[in-house]
């Protein structure tokens, strides 16, 4: 179990992070937050790149900076911006990492074969990393995440770069890898995350404001939401959310306490959740 | 074992690398056949009008160093400390001169009458040039392997998995292992092509002390006063074997550069400053006659490599203590050692952007 005890985290007067609280079981976390909350902050925090200012964090109760490479043994990290080697291929750049690793060498080409595979990538194994499309070399990515079979794995917005089809490929893969570790993800892409994970954290004024299922978050709107005709008239109590295709035309979709006139509720979608309470922030500010 | 192989594989796909040291041979070479002249009268035993060299006058029978040491003393005068160490220096130096009378190491023949310009263009051109070459190759290593998950955007997923940021150190043993490679490359090739065109055959075992050797310092001539009795052959293999330390120096210095400023070209902008200013400095301080602190700058490691043509002799000005090279070598590598040992301390708690 991880858990995230008190953390804040500070660059010299910017307060990156603060007090942040978490217990993390097996399953999928999905971190979601708009772009400069502090995810990636959190993220590299739990891959021991950054130090937390003050708080802890524990497995299974033991400091994982203490732990050192016992942690590190156990952890896998996909970054926001995947490195490579740019003349190495994917089985060359993952046998490095398998050394990286210290996964024994005889069982790495076996790993890095049943992997390529997983990921899709057996044909390009042998082709120069230079030469693969954002969306292989994300996958080498995560390949190289999952060589050591890593019981916490740490993905930064990993699907970016992706397309439709990868994305979903992704999220299969994801979900069917989550039944035995603790997969933490971040995105600002709600769909990423929607349908596989199992709670949702969500950051807001670099401080936690849940650590919930996705029914839990949307469970808050319920009856908040309502789908209105483009035209209709917006009151200031009221907030679009977004704008879509609905069967007769374009329509919104409005965060009210009250009714509108002409307006239908609708079933809150986690995507209408994250944007209620987002702008909520920004009507704030 | 394995990451340093899959790290010194960096190294061998380094084109920039292979392009230096090609052009480092061609250098040296250059430098051999542009002194060919020397070559015609190599170990020859004529003078000019064709008669043979007496060669048994023993220079260093009645040796006096005080005269020496009266010289260097009065050029430092302004420096009560400085002329005390000098003095010293000689003291300790004349038992030295009468064991070289008493082994009659004067009366070897060495190269005969183009000793002098032999010695110089082994010991100094070649030698300095070697050195120069072996470190800037050490340099170029120990950047290129630490700023390489920088420039190639791994340093994140390097530091989180299981070797983490001790793979920092694997690096600077692939480095420093490939940079004495180089520099046993770089000698080798240097000095094969070197002694297959003069023939040393008898000379090896001749001391380097012989009559026919000399140095001159601020346009004083004296005999080559060494610390130790060295053959040809012993003064080579210990000037390589010092010079392999210093090529160790200098590439700690550029890891400690590396590690402290975390970014390949401002370390190498520094590591330029640090050299030339520091050559710069010790002249400055020279001409500025502040001998107590130009003594200090005569133990920074481009001094050492300026001075490898009078290495293991009393070596003038150059030096204020005996064997001053090798204490300098030993101390840099002591110092440098701490200071790539705080850098990585400092290293393994530091935030990675």
């Amino acid at each position: 179990m991880l858990s995230v005890e008190r953390v804040t985290k500070c660059y010299g007067n910017l307060t990156a992070l603060e007090d942040i609280s978490l217990d993390l079981a097996q399953g999928v976390y999905g971190l979601l937050a708009p772009n400069g909350a502090g995810k990636s902050t959190l993220m590299k925090m739990l891959a021991t790149l950054l130090f937390p200012t003050k708080g802890r964090i524990l497995w299974d109760g033991e400091e994982i900076v203490a732990m050192g490479e016992r942690y590190r043994g156990l952890l896998g990290y996909l970054p926001q911006d995947f490195g490579y080697y740019p003349n190495s291929t994917p089985r060359q750049f993952m046998r490095y990492a398998a050394a990286l690793q210290k996964i024994p060498r005889a069982e790495t080409d076996r790993r890095i074969s049943r992997l390529l595979e997983l990921v899709g990538l057996s044909d390009a194994a042998d082709r120069k990393l230079k030469r693969l499309s954002g969306g292989m070399l994300q996958r080498v990515g995560i390949a190289v995440a999952m060589l050591n079979d890593p019981r916490l794995l740490i993905l930064d917005e990993p699907t970016a770069g992706l397309d439709p089809g990868e994305r979903v490929r992704f999220r299969n893969m994801i979900h069917s890898l989550a039944e035995d570790r603790i997969v933490i993800l971040s995105t600002h892409i709600v769909s990423d995350i929607e349908t596989i994970a199992g709670r949702i954290i969500m950051l807001r004024d670099h401080r936690l404001l849940c650590c919930d299922t996705p029914a839990q978050i949307c469970g808050r709107f319920r009856g908040k939401i309502f789908q209105l005709p483009a035209d209709a008239q917006i009151m200031p109590h009221q907030h679009v959310l977004s704008e879509g295709q609905g069967e007769n035309g374009t329509v919104l979709r409005v965060l009210s306490e009250m009714p509108p006139e002409d307006g239908v509720a609708v079933a809150p979608s986690l995507e209408d959740a994250f944007l209620a309470i987002y702008a909520s922030k920004r009507e704030g500010a | 074992m394995r990451l340093i192989a899959c790290e010194m594989k960096k190294v061998v796909y380094f084109p920039a690398l292979w392009t230096f040291l090609m052009l480092s041979l061609v250098l040296n070479g250059l430098l051999i056949l542009g002194n060919d002249d020397v070559r015609n009268y190599f170990d020859t035993e004529k003078d000019d009008s064709g008669a043979i060299i007496d060669a048994s006058e023993n220079v260093f029978e009645g040796y006096d160093t005080g005269v020496l040491a009266s010289f260097y003393a009065d050029i430092v005068r302004e420096s009560p400390t400085a002329a005390g160490w000098i003095r010293k220096k000689y003291s300790l130096l004349q038992p030295r001169a009468e064991q070289l009378a008493k082994s009659g190491a004067a009366l070897d023949h060495y190269a005969g009458k183009a000793t002098y310009e032999s010695h110089q263009l082994l010991f100094g051109t070649l030698m300095r040039a070697i050195l120069a070459e072996g470190s800037i190759c050490a340099m170029l290593v120990i950047l290129y392997l630490m700023g390489y998950e920088q420039l190639n955007r791994t340093e994140g997923q390097v530091c989180a998995s299981c070797k983490g940021r001790r793979l920092w150190m694997t690096k600077l043993a692939a480095a420093m292992l490939s940079a004495e490679a180089l520099y046993v490359l770089l000698a080798g090739m240097t000095l094969a092509f070197y002694l297959g065109r003069w023939d040393y055959g008898g000379i090896w075992g001749d001391s380097v002390s012989s009559r026919f050797n000399y140095l001159t310092d601020m346009l004083y001539k004296r005999p080559f006063l060494t610390w130790h009795n060295f053959t040809v052959g012993g003064y080579l293999a210990a000037s390589l074997s010092l010079g392999a330390g210093l090529v160790a120096v200098f590439g700690l210095l550029a890891a400690v550069c590396a590690m402290l400023l975390r970014n390949v070209y401002a370390a190498a902008l520094v590591l330029g400053t640090v050299l030339f200013g520091g050559i710069g400095l010790g002249s400055l301080f020279s001409q500025c006659r502040v001998w107590a602190a130009y003594f200090v700058m005569t133990l920074q490691p481009s001094a050492v490599w300026l001075d490898v043509n009078v290495w293991f002799t009393e070596s003038g000005i150059a030096a204020f203590i005996p064997w001053q090279e090798t204490v300098a070598v030993v101390l840099n590598l002591a110092v440098c050692g701490m200071a790539v040992c705080g850098m990585f301390r400092r290293f393994m708690r530091r935030d990675l952007s």
